[in-house]
């Protein structure tokens, strides 16, 4: 879980000062985790900074520590109850040196973290002494108000009769089980609500950094550190993967430079440039490139398809030359060369004769020839001539339809050929072989034709069939030599893919890792101002007289040169060292610098428990001890233990509220517990002591209502509270709702029926359950302003008195 | 009656007996200065009653400087003043083991003193007017 501060911080200034690109989500991711950044690397879209931050404030709910039971523990012995107000506001628990009450911090010390700083380092004796010597059963036990909860939450740490200091149980709401399963482990890491006289003694002794530390954590600096951790091992991982990748070239390139396949140079090609061309990479590998023209292996493909003569067709061109030929050549022996003209001649005669009257040849003279029965025979004759004419023309049609068929089987060599160059493969035969069946006579003679094909056409087939057989060959071995290579490029180009995305991703975790540093000390600085300023505000207080003032607070460097820089001034002069205070300067600037972080806002803890703060402070501080932490008080539940009446003097002397709870112990460890001073109580008592003065002038009679309103008041606060923490209400909900009253009527309201806005009921109220406050009541609300008294003083002051106990019944501590 | 301004002598007075070095004074002057510094609380308190409730000067000290915060309408003051008359009260009365108040003590002390007579000399003069 992210400190939502810190997160709010960095997505304030993500926005005001944004890193290049992709690196804004960078940075989210980095403070949610390793997985985060992989996933925004992967491009998945996270939480922006503003949402992660409002995810990471569901903290546990805030507590106040409302009682504290200890038996056998420690200056304890038999069981003895500390109740405290659940709320904001100073309780003082006074008592001796050796009272016992030290037992209380520590036994709740022990509850909480199942240890004690003090004895940490110490012989073992001081841990020997951890029971009660008078009393050997121990438990110790927490009730603590939870926000908007009606039940407390119930904490004790248990220990077998006879067990050790280790041996006890911490049980959770009648379960045993550990912190984390509430929540509190961080928190008390963080925010410890518990500051020992030894730590506030010790903390400055052990140096800057280890203030630092002490520091920086309830800061949730130790997340900048973590995100700028997770990048950089991101980047670390990714720039790995670019390196294997790389790493695998050289090897790559002495296969590919070896294979003499083309491919190979256009994979080396696109490997020498800056950014890898691995798209073309993998479609020459996976053979999708579109070969090129020249390419070898287009030239190999196309030799080994070369169009084939098939034998069948050489044949039967062959054998219709001959047949049609022949065909020709028998109707030609016969007439039939001349069949039409002499078909025309006899046609012409028949035509003559027809139109003549003698039987005279007109062409030889001969007499009588001409006779019907010439007639006759040359009219059956004429039809015997044409049909041979026809049979011939028949003939001669067929014999060129066969020729020019012929003449289509003989192409010129196709361009793979002749364009064969080195591919590898011997194509001077086929070629020479083809350019002699191209040179085919062309005079129509099919005789010669049918010898040229006879003649070339087989010599073409074995001719081509062997090119086609050598080029397959050719492509096949190439194949396999080429296939090793293919396949080791095949199992880089996924580590290759991925190393040019960590390419673009490196980029982006740099400006992201970039962006955090330049970020870290701007937002250690804004993380730590109110820290800062809170203790700088405590110190001035405290420091009263001394000559030391504290000037600006800074946590300064990383890893081992961090440290927390104090600006020490010694009479306006510089001084680098803390080696010029006092041990008591040292505990109030100790104090100073813890009570800030008990009161982080981020903090589930509304108690902090301060053990003797008051050891080495010289007496004018405990002047300026009384008022700040009165001022933590108004916020917090603080509860002070100290071993003399300075505090409690001061406190008193001041008027600042506080309730004064004393610790007495007798014989046997028996430890008994007294409130001896309540807010109300103080005033009642001051009240009383100027009513009972002898001689008291008129005018100073109108002081006694100012104090005893003051008392009813503080009654009436005190029961408000326990009455809105009894039912549950919200914490923020009762502070607000202890704001509101502003006269003395409403806070009766408030504390009569829990509604401010009823003080015109107050009066009635009275007179019906309570007649003889009404008088008393009056006088308080007119008091001050009112004219001089003239009735009994010091029964109007136990009246109040009265009432008091009535609106606010002594609680179980008080006496 | 007091008159005005004698508180804020008996507080410079007092004032100068911590900053002397003589050493007719050495390890007497703090609680000399203790003692004028209460006289000065007496003397600023009784020139306010005087004016505001004449009677009070003749109570005691706790009645009185209880009382302050009511008249002088500042509860921070008058806490303070309650603070310093109890020290004042203390380094007065001679006690065989009571240490004396430091400087510092004594310089909060004083000034909670000269805030308080200057405060009273302005109701005074508010309500003489």
């Amino acid at each position: 879980m992210s400190d939502a501060t810190l997160l709010a911080l960095v997505a304030r200034r993500l926005e005001t000062h944004p890193p290049s690109g992709a690196a804004v989500d960078l940075v989210v991711a980095a403070f949610q985790g390793r997985e985060a950044v992989d996933s925004t690397l992967r491009g998945d879209k996270l939480a922006t900074a503003a949402t992660a931050a409002a995810a990471g404030v569901t903290g546990p709910p805030a507590a106040y520590l409302a009682e504290l039971h200890v038996e056998g523990f420690r200056g304890i012995g038999p069981p003895v109850a500390l109740h405290l107000r659940p709320g904001p506001g100073l309780t003082l628990i006074v008592g001796r040196n050796g009272s016992g009450k030290s037992s209380f911090s520590e036994a709740l010390e022990m509850l909480l973290l199942g240890s004690n700083r003090r004895w940490a380092g110490r012989p073992k004796v001081w841990e020997d002494g951890w029971q009660n010597l008078h009393h050997r059963h121990t438990s110790i036990e927490a009730r603590f108000n939870l926000d908007g909860r009606r039940e407390p939450l119930v904490l004790s740490r248990r220990w077998a009769d006879g067990a050790g200091l280790d041996g006890s149980v911490l049980v959770i709401g009648g379960k045993p089980r550990p912190l984390e399963t509430i929540g509190w482990a961080q928190p008390l890491a963080a925010h410890p609500p518990l500051l020992s006289h030894h730590e506030l003694e010790t903390a400055l002794d052990e140096g800057p950094s280890r203030l630092y530390d002490a520091l920086a954590g309830i800061l949730g600096l130790g997340d900048l550190t973590a995100a700028q951790e997770t990048l950089r091992r991101a980047r670390l991982d990714v720039e790995a993967s670019i390196k294997t990748a790389r790493g695998a070239v050289p090897a790559l390139r002495a296969l590919l430079e070896k294979a003499e396949d083309e491919r190979a140079a256009t994979v080396l090609t696109a490997l020498a440039t800056k950014v890898w061309d691995l798209d073309v990479i993998a479609d020459a590998v996976s053979g999708l490139a579109a070969a090129d023209e020249q390419s070898t292996l287009r030239r190999l493909s196309d030799l080994a398809s070369l169009p084939v003569l098939s034998r069948e067709d050489l044949e039967e061109a062959i054998h219709r030359l001959r047949l049609t030929h022949a065909e020709v050549e028998r109707i030609r022996e016969g007439d039939a060369g001349r069949a039409d003209e002499t078909a025309a001649l006899l046609q012409q005669a028949l035509d003559v004769h027809t139109h003549a009257v003698d039987q005279t040849c007109p062409v030889c003279g001969t007499e009588g020839v001409l006779t019907y029965d010439w007639r006759l025979r040359a009219g059956q004759r004429l039809q015997e001539l044409r049909s041979q004419a026809a049979a011939l023309r028949q003939a001669t049609g067929d014999l060129q339809t066969a020729i020019s068929h012929s003449a289509r089987l003989v192409t010129a060599p196709p361009a793979a050929l002749r364009e064969a160059g080195d591919a590898g493969v011997s194509t001077v035969a086929a070629l020479q072989a083809w350019q002699r069946w191209a040179q085919s006579p062309d005079d129509g003679d099919a005789i010669r034709l049918a010898a040229h094909l006879k003649t070339n056409g087989p010599l073409l087939i074995a001719a081509v069939a062997d090119v086609r057989r050598a080029a397959a060959g050719e492509m096949q071995r190439r194949e396999r030599s080429w296939r090793p290579v293919a396949e080791a490029i095949l199992a880089w180009l996924p580590q290759a893919r991925a190393a040019r995305d960590a390419e673009t991703a490196v980029e982006a975790l740099k400006s992201a890792e970039a962006w955090l540093r330049a970020a870290h000390d701007e937002l250690r600085g804004e993380r730590f101002r109110p820290i800062a300023e809170a203790a700088q505000a405590n110190w001035t207080e405290l420091r009263q007289d001394s000559n030391v003032s504290l000037g600006e607070l800074r946590l300064t460097g990383a890893s081992t040169q961090r440290r927390l820089t104090l600006d020490v001034k010694v009479d306006g002069e510089s001084a680098s060292a803390l080696g010029v205070m006092s041990q008591g300067e040292l505990n109030c600037l100790a104090l100073s610098l813890f009570l800030p972080r008990a009161s982080m806002p981020e903090s589930p803890f509304r108690f902090v428990v301060i053990d003797d703060p008051v050891q080495a402070m010289d007496p004018s501080k405990v002047e300026g001890l009384a008022t700040t932490l009165s001022r933590a008080a108004r916020h917090r539940q603080v509860v002070v233990l100290t071993h003399d009446t300075r505090l409690p003097d001061a406190v008193r002397f001041l008027g600042l509220e506080a309730t004064i709870i004393r610790v007495v112990r007798r014989e046997s460890s028996e430890v008994e517990l007294r409130a001896v001073d309540t807010p109300a109580h103080r005033h009642i008592e001051d009240a009383m002591a100027i009513a009972q003065t002898e001689g008291l002038p008129a005018e100073a009679m109108r002081v006694v209502p100012g104090f005893c309103r003051m008392a009813l008041e503080a009654a009436a606060a005190e029961a408000a509270t326990r009455r809105m923490r009894r039912e549950g209400r919200p914490f923020a909900d009762v502070e607000a709702e202890l704001q509101r009253p502003t006269t003395l009527m409403t806070w009766l309201a408030l504390a009569l029926f829990g509604d401010a806005t009823r003080s015109g009921e107050v009066n009635s109220y009275l007179e019906r359950h309570h007649p003889w406050a009404a008088q008393p009541v009056r006088e308080c609300n007119r008091g001050v302003h009112g004219a001089a008294w003239a009735g009994d003083l010091i029964g109007f002051v136990r009246d109040v008195e009265k009432l008091t106990a009535v609106i606010c019944p002594p609680a179980p501590s008080d006496g | 009656m007091a008159e005005a301004g004698q508180a804020h002598q008996l507080v410079a007075a007092a004032r100068d007996l911590t900053r002397m070095e003589v050493e007719a004074t050495a390890g007497l002057w703090p609680r000399a200065a203790a003692f004028l510094a209460r006289q000065a609380v007496e003397v600023a308190l009784a020139r306010l009653w005087g004016v505001t409730a004449p009677g009070l000067e003749r109570t005691s000290g706790r009645c009185q400087v209880l009382c302050v915060g009511a008249f002088l309408d500042d509860r921070d003051l008058g806490g303070r003043v309650v603070l310093a008359w109890n020290l004042l009260s203390q380094a007065c009365h001679h006690r065989v083991y009571e240490l004396a108040p430091t400087a510092a003590e004594l310089n909060r002390t004083l000034e909670t003193a000269w805030e308080l007579a200057d405060a009273c000399e302005s109701v005074c003069r508010r309500i003489e007017r």
